[in-house]
């Protein structure tokens, strides 16, 4: 198959996700972007995501585990981090300045 | 003026579209020259052998040369993806192989491939007592298993999308969903 020849039109594609089931993670960098997790478990695992193109059903989260967002999702987190500046990681963090305004690029 | 055979080979390329052109005429040459030489064979044959078997080597050299040859920067296409966010299309073009189109499918879905999982959930995740452990075996099986359904996932996609000649209008509504991809799940050793 190939996309060669006439331009070839795709629809969006942010409810493609290939599901994956019954399985534990441990001490790994997970990028969740484009699976649907169900019923796993995330142990010491780094939760990356770029997009937020991901489902997580009954996932269990266990030990030192941490999120990590990068590129569409860092802006969207940083946003979110004006809802409570203190308790957020300085990185996902947006700029307020002294005089009350925001920066978030 | 002078006369540059590159220059003429390099002029009747761009006119032919290639050098896989200049190739294949080139062998259709050598083949009826091989024909001519070995009709009159028995008028003189030490010039027909030597002048077929120059033929023979020259046709086998150009084969090989087109099935062979590294391709160069002007025969591959231009490969180019544009996203038109308000539209929701994407356009893909000069994509010449399923693996380059599974490539651009992945950075568009943000997919990359998961590591090894350590254990099988025979029950709840939320229960630690329910987790299976996992070889280094299992866990690659399980991850070959996955990518093969992300590859699977991602070639109905295209294929259904393209089925009706690349050109499809979405539902009323708003976006179609794709149809439900196959799960993977832990279930490979019960």
């Amino acid at each position: 198959m190939s996309l060669t020849g006439p331009l070839s039109r795709l629809t969006p594609i942010a409810g493609l996700l290939q599901l994956v089931e019954n399985l534990v993670f441990k001490g790994q960098v997970i990028n969740l972007d484009g699976y649907q997790f169900k019923n796993c478990a995330f142990v010491d695992c780094t939760l990356r995501t770029s997009i937020g193109n991901f489902k997580l059903q009954e996932c269990y989260f266990q030990g030192a585990w941490w999120a990590d967002f990068a590129g569409r999702a860092l802006t969207v987190t940083r946003l979110a981090s004006i809802l409570d500046l203190e308790a957020s990681d300085a990185k996902y963090r947006a700029v307020v300045h002294p005089n009350g305004g925001v920066t978030i690029l | 003026m002078s006369f540059e055979p590159g220059k003429l080979l390099q002029n009747v390329e761009l006119k032919l579209k290639g050098r896989t052109a200049v190739l294949g005429i080139g062998e259709g040459v050598m083949v009826v020259a091989l024909w001519v030489v070995l009709k009159d064979y028995a008028l003189h044959p030490l010039f027909s052998t030597v002048s077929s078997l120059s033929l023979l080597a020259g046709i086998v050299g150009f084969l090989a040369l087109g099935l062979l040859g590294k391709t160069r920067p002007e025969e591959v296409p231009d490969k180019s993806f544009l996203h038109v966010d308000q539209m929701g299309i994407y356009v893909a073009q000069g994509i010449g192989s399923h693996k380059d189109l599974l490539h651009l499918m992945k950075q568009i879905t943000g997919m990359k491939t998961l590591p090894p999982p350590s254990h099988l959930v025979r029950g709840s995740a939320t229960n630690p007592a329910d987790y299976v452990p996992l070889n280094s075996s299992q866990a690659s099986e399980i991850v070959h298993q996955i990518e093969s359904g992300v590859a699977k996932l991602l070639t109905d996609f295209v294929k259904q999308t393209t089925a009706e000649g690349g050109e499809r209008q979405l539902p009323e509504g708003g976006q179609e969903k794709p149809s439900e991809p196959p799960p993977i799940k832990g279930k490979l050793f019960d």
